[in-house]
């Protein structure tokens, strides 16, 4: 995979050094993800201390580290998936708290896509697409179909839509449930290890489907080890241990000259 | 849309203001505090009702009948119980009734289960067709048609009286009124053996230890209870032959037998008047030998209806063995009255016939036996062997029949209350008006087998001379079943309604048991045993050793629920008068009318052992789990 | 280029397979010599026995009482309609070929058909009363698939077809409950018995379901209190055996629903023993299912914005009852069996009618009892509809093993 990279994140200055750094996005923009203070426990164990970052409209955040770091777990709060105790996370001027009203505006707005596809298998390619139109968003039922032939065309598996997702391959899979999640209009889409229960023939299908996302201008935060892609379209990257930001900058900052020992080890094994 | 953000994240006054029914916390709590006051209503609902309800059929809610007289008896009971014992007292025996016909059932049920389960994945067609249509059958059938068939089948198949018992080899007795079995029981000098007990169980455990550690150090398989066994049976054996030296007797101790009753019992005789008064102490598993010189048993022929084709007039005597006595001789008591008929009595102790030897050929042919009553007086009359037209079929009813019998002697063990039972017993004809002899009180212990050579009972029985032997008996005595008069005395006894009940439990369950060791075998991956084949393993030791132990794990969670249901199953008792849990407690649910009251106690039962099923379950589970890790 | 060539034949012939199947080496070969040997023993007494020694003359003089017990003979017209009722709607949604798994509806169908087939033409060779009736069943049977075939849109629709024959099939067994005479007369449910009532307690599975539902919906609830009400509830049921419940029931359930102690007959007290416990079990299985639905597929469905209820509705539960439709079956074969056990309230169903037939003084007359022959034809009738269920669940098994693959 051939990847370039990408002009305008290579200005975005290093941002962050000691432990619990920021990760704020670049003033100017209009903020659409903000986190302050989070932090969530399971139990006992603190799995993500003191996080403060912000997504600017049309940024794409590709967000790294070992597992058990916190990254899926930050993702996942970001639609609450998983509820937080401290701290306050705002997408798109709504603010995640108990309130039903508001998890369900969040949900409406922000599409996630899992490593584990979570296709419904009882449903067929096009069901999957227009349950959440019609049953959330109370679009009939042709337009939610329409909806749902265009983004299956956009992800290039137009010819699957009767299909059970039991039929398909992984890849396929994985870009029925991008088009699944793109259907509601999400104004945020969420990865969560979007690639890493795929063949690696397979893999370069999908992400060629998010970089595509990525340059239409989508708001992207991607959990992920595919550093080809975070070098292509990333605005900004940080670097997660331990429930901790430990290192945010350009994706440049990162190849290059990454900063923090714990970087430093995890990026030579990846790499 | 950035100054809402702003709004939002400095408005921090705005988050305690979310209406109640939309915050997820309290719309949560509402759901169950809604919901637990529904439950509550609904249990309130019902215990007003039941209360009205009980009140106004003049009841209350009350335990105490427990302690009332029950006046019923029980079929089937494991501890000592009559029907002057309390309804407490019979709850526990249908409880232990419950316990014991699963705790067997269980066993039974593996066994077959696992035999057929085995079977089922065969490679031989024969054994896993069968083995599949055995399993089909017996699971798409009720239980209650499957122990209603059982329990005829067997009915029907064995004899109705326990006096005309099939005799299995190892003096196993089988007749309607069930099966009796030799058995061992500790005696009153078990406690000698009891150190010797611990000391082998003891041993037994160091040589497992040490054969364990000893077969990990030599990184091998092997047997690990082989040695462990040997121990245990050597320090045992030893151990009851030093114990047994000191195997005694309370002085004064007496058995007394009156043949004319066919009673006996053992006892501490303290003022040694050779009658049991009262207060003085009864011993039980004692074993005696009783010895009668000359006396004769007596009966009657009856009709006895064989099968539906034919009729015989059979009589019977009290099971004898052969070996229990010198000579013996069946004669009709008064020739007279049978004049004409023969008896065809083959050995000690079968059943006889009479019948009239039609062709004078001197011996009993088949069709001699049967006889048409012309004159319908309902037993036999001269004249009648000769088939008469539209006559009904009659036995040689009420013939009297006397067995002479010289020299009897028999081994018998006290019951657990002590008492002695026998034949009874008439004076044989020529020394009716003799008086019985007894036999001379004296004679001491005597090293091993040491005797007690006692009087008979003085009054009671002057006819029929019978003389006592009480043997000390070991920390063990060996009691064989016998059939004093229509029931077993000796040995321990299953009764036709619980072997009815273990069979159709066992066979029922073990079709499920079978299909859960199927799908544990076929949930171990080919690959194991492809693996085992190419480490060169037999086909006996793959499966014994790859494939059974990972099938295990699969198999025992599920089987456990089956073994709970086949406790639970038990309740169709009722099907077949078993005096299990649950018919107990209906019965003294019938007689109280405290309904409620028995309910709870039915409810309590079987969630108790619901409950010890689930913790076993929870254990195994967690062990599974272990050693999956 | 080698020409692709067809096996050599060295495995074919009857021998050849006894020698692979059934003797192949000495522990196969005594385990078939043994097996063998003791099965064909027991065939031979057992069919010496069917047809000599046992006597079927009560079974044969009192086959309407293990049909509809005290049903008035007058009236068998009318469970027999229902009977043609049934096999029709079951015809007629038999013969679509479009659906999936049309071949199990089908196979069921032609199964029972054929039963009422049979059971017409002993009824015209003994010349029942009641013949023309079972020729109008069977005639109803084969009308609804010819139907279905013709009118392909009546197969497609056969959901109202069934919903009609099953608010029909009660009014035909119980009559308009205000008349008291002629042929629409009521009869009142004490008198219904033999294998109707076992048919009409077996019903009960129908409400069960979504008890059973609720239930393991409850017990896998993140609440708390909930969760512990339903899990307390379902463990009591399932404590005690059936037999223990019905009993409760008779003195129990008038209690429950706070009426006199004889206004509920006996089957209806029945009824809600077997609904409760067979609810529970059913719990018990749906949450089998529930538990095999990854947690990433309610994710999902959340981050789709989909509520808690249409999440559980829409993604959840059809993957779970789809995984646990065989243990369904198996739940409703188990409650078929287990009605057997209502005699403990006097009824009179399928089994209990063995009793009032062995206590007729003609029978009593017989040596030995005739209890063998009846547990026979119990045992043999049970099986032929518990083993057609169960091989039903087994097709429906290997569908679904198709869909998910």
């Amino acid at each position: 995979m051939s990847l370039s990279t990408n002009p305008a994140t290579a200005s975005a200055p290093p941002v962050g050094a000691a432990e619990g750094v920021n990760a704020y996005a670049p003033e100017g923009g209009e903020k659409i993800i903000e986190v302050h203070g989070l932090n969530k426990w399971f139990g006992d164990f603190h799995a993500l201390k003191d996080i403060n970052m912000s997504v600017n409209k049309g940024e794409v955040v590709v967000i790294i580290g070992p597992s058990g770091s916190g990254k899926s777990t930050l993702i996942r709060c970001l639609n609450r998936l998983e509820e937080h105790q401290e701290g306050r996370i705002i997408i798109d001027g709504t603010e995640l708290t108990d309130d039903v009203r508001n998890i369900d505006q969040v949900r409406r707005e922000t599409g996630m896509v899992f490593q584990q596809f979570n296709l419904f298998p009882h449903l067929t390619v096009l069901e999957n697409i227009t349950l959440a139109p019609t049953r959330v968003r109370r679009w009939r039922r042709k337009e939610a179909e329409e909806k749902a032939r265009y983004y299956l065309e956009r992800v290039g598996i137009p010819d699957q839509a009767n299909k059970y997702p039991g039929q398909l391959s992984g890849g396929q899979q994985q870009r029925v449930a991008i088009a699944r999640a793109l259907t509601m209009g999400p104004k945020v889409m969420l990865f969560d290890e979007p690639t890493s229960a795929l063949d690696p023939e397979v893999i370069g299908e999908v992400l060629g489907v998010m970089v595509n996302l990525a340059k239409s201008g989508m708001t992207m935060c991607v959990v992920t080890h595919e550093m080809g892609f975070a070098r292509e379209v990333g605005d900004r990257v940080i670097f997660m241990d331990a429930g901790h930001l430990v290192e945010v900058g350009s994706p440049e900052h990162f190849f290059t000259s990454p900063r923090e020992e714990r970087t430093k080890a995890f990026l030579s094994k990846i790499l | 849309m950035s100054s809402r953000a702003i709004r939002h994240v400095d408005g921090s006054a705005e988050r305690q203001s979310i209406p109640f029914y939309r915050n997820v916390k309290t719309l949560a709590l509402l759901a169950q505090v809604i919901f637990v006051l529904l439950a509550a209503l609904g249990i309130w609902i019902l215990y007003r009702n039941i209360t009205t309800g009980l009140a106004s059929s003049g009841l209350t809610f009350t335990f105490n009948f427990l302690g009332s007289r029950a006046g019923f008896e029980l079929g089937e009971t494991t501890i000592p119980y009559s029907a002057s014992d309390t309804y407490l007292k019979a709850l526990v025996v249908g409880f232990l009734n419950t316990l014991k016909v699963g705790i067997a059932g269980v066993i039974l049920c593996t066994l077959l289960g696992v035999m057929i389960g085995v079977m089922r994945v065969s490679a031989n067609w024969l054994l896993s067709t069968f083995a599949l249509w055995y399993v089909e059958l017996l699971r798409n059938t009720p239980l209650a048609v499957q122990l209603i068939f059982w329990y005829y089948a067997i009915i029907l198949s064995i004899p109705p009286r326990s006096d005309n018992s099939l005799q299995l080899p190892g003096s196993i007795l089988v007749s309607q009124i069930g099966v009796a079995l030799p058995w061992v029981y500790p005696t009153g000098n078990f406690g000698n053996w009891l150190p010797w007990l611990v000391a082998a169980l003891a041993v037994a455990s160091v040589a497992y230890a040490l054969r364990v550690r000893q077969l990990r150090r030599e990184g091998r398989f092997g047997n690990r209870f082989l040695v462990p066994f040997i121990a245990f049976a050597l320090v045992a054996g030893v151990g009851y032959y030093f114990a047994s030296s000191g195997n005694t007797l309370p002085g004064g101790t007496t058995a007394t037998v009156d043949p004319l009753t066919g009673s006996g019992r053992v006892f501490v005789d303290e003022n040694d008047n050779g009658v049991r008064d009262a207060g003085e102490r009864l011993l039980s598993r004692v074993p005696v030998t009783v010895r009668i010189p000359e006396a004769r048993l007596e009966t009657i022929s009856s009709n006895v209806v064989e099968s539906r084709e034919a009729v015989y007039s059979t009589f019977r005597f009290p099971l004898i063995q052969e070996r229990e006595f010198e000579s013996a001789e069946v004669i009709f008591r008064d020739p007279e009255a049978a004049a004409g008929l023969s008896i065809h009595f083959d050995s000690y102790p079968s059943i006889g016939v009479i019948y009239r030897d039609l062709n004078g050929n001197g011996v009993f042919d088949a069709g001699e036996e049967i006889y048409y009553d012309a004159n319908g007086n309902g037993s036999y009359d001269p004249g009648e062997e000769v088939p008469a037209e539209g006559a009904r079929i009659r036995g040689y009813n009420g013939v009297g029949l006397a067995m002479e019998i010289n020299g009897f002697e028999r081994r018998v063990v006290s019951d657990q209350t002590g008492a002695l039972r026998l034949p009874i017993f008439r004076p044989p004809p020529a020394g009716e008006e003799a008086a019985a002899e007894q036999s001379s009180p004296g004679g001491l212990a005597g090293g091993l087998g040491g005797l007690f050579q006692t009087p008979a009972q003085s009054e009671a029985a002057p006819e029929v001379e019978a003389s006592t032997e009480v043997h000390v008996p070991g920390p063990l005595v060996y009691s064989e079943p016998t059939v004093p008069r229509s029931s077993y005395f000796g040995g321990a006894q299953l009764s036709t309604p619980f072997l009815a009940l273990l069979l159709g439990l066992a066979i029922y369950t073990s079709a499920f048991v079978a299909e859960i060791v199927r799908a544990g075998i076929q949930a171990v991956p080919r690959g194991q045993s492809e693996a085992a084949k190419a480490l060169g393993l037999s086909g006996g030791q793959t499966f014994r050793l790859i494939i059974f132990p990972q099938a295990l794990r699969v198999i025992i969670p599920p089987m456990i629920s089956q073994y709970l249901n086949l406790t639970k199953n038990s309740s169709l008792a009722v099907l077949v008068t078993f005096s299990d849990f649950f018919l107990v407690s209906n019965t003294v649910g019938n007689q109280t009318g405290q309904f409620v009251s028995v309910y709870v106690i039915i409810l309590v039962g079987y969630l108790f052992i619901s409950l010890v099923f689930s913790l076993i379950l929870n254990v195994v589970n967690r062990r599974v789990a272990l050693v999956e890790r | 280029m080698i020409e692709a060539r067809k096996p050599p034949q060295t495995n074919a012939g009857a021998v050849a397979w006894a020698r692979r199947n059934l003797f192949h080496g000495p522990f196969s070969s005594l385990a078939t010599v043994v097996l063998g040997g003791i099965l064909i023993w027991a065939a031979v007494s057992l069919l010496g026995w069917v047809f000599g020694g046992a006597n079927w003359e009560r079974l044969w003089v009192n086959l309407k009482l293990f049909a509809v017990y005290r049903y008035p003979s007058d009236l068998l017209w009318r469970p027999l309609l229902a009977v043609g009722a049934l096999l029709f709607a079951f015809g007629a949604s038999a013969s679509d070929r479009e659906r999936a798994g049309s071949h199990i509806f089908a196979g069921a169908f032609w199964q029972f058909w054929a039963l009422i087939l049979g059971l017409t033409v002993v009824s015209i060779v003994a010349s029942w009363q009641v013949t023309p009736y079972y020729i109008l069943a069977t005639a109803m049977g084969i009308g609804g698939w010819l139907l279905g075939r013709i009118v392909p849109a009546l197969a497609r629709n056969g959901a109202y077809i069934w919903i009609a024959v099953l608010l029909l099939t009660p009014l035909l067994l119980y009559g308009l409950p205000w008349a008291d005479q002629g042929g629409m007369r009521a009869v009142p449910i004490t008198m219904w018995g033999g294998f109707m009532l076992t048919l009409v307690l077996t019903t009960g599975i129908v409400p069960s379901f979504p008890i059973g539902v609720l239930l393991a919906l409850g017990r896998r609830s993140d609440l708390p209190a909930i969760s512990y009400i339903c899990t307390a509830l379902i463990e009591l049921i399932r404590g005690a055996p059936l037999i223990v419940w019905l009993f409760i029931a008779n003195l129990m359930v008038p209690f429950l629903f706070n009426i006199g102690p004889d206004v509920l007959p006996a089957l209806g007290k029945a009824y809600v023993a077997l609904v409760m416990f067979s609810a529970a079990y059913t719990a018990e299985n749906v949450r089998g299912g529930l538990q095999s639905v990854p947690a990433g597929q309610s994710e999902a469905a959340r981050a789709l914005g989909l509520s808690g209820w249409q999440t559980t509705l829409l993604i959840v539960l059809p993957q779970a009852i789809r995984a646990v439709i065989p243990a369904l079956v198996g739940q409703a074969i188990a409650l078929f069996k287990d009605t057997s056990l209502v005699f403990i309230l006097n009824l009179h169903d399928f089994f209990n009618v063995h009793n009032t037939v062995v206590q007729q003084p003609a029978s009593i007359q017989i040596t030995g009892g005739i209890r063998l022959e009846l547990s026979l034809f119990l045992a043999v009738t049970y099986f032929f509809f518990a083993y057609r269920m169960s091989v039903a669940s087994r097709q429906i098994e290997k569908i679904l093993g198709v869909g998910e693959r």
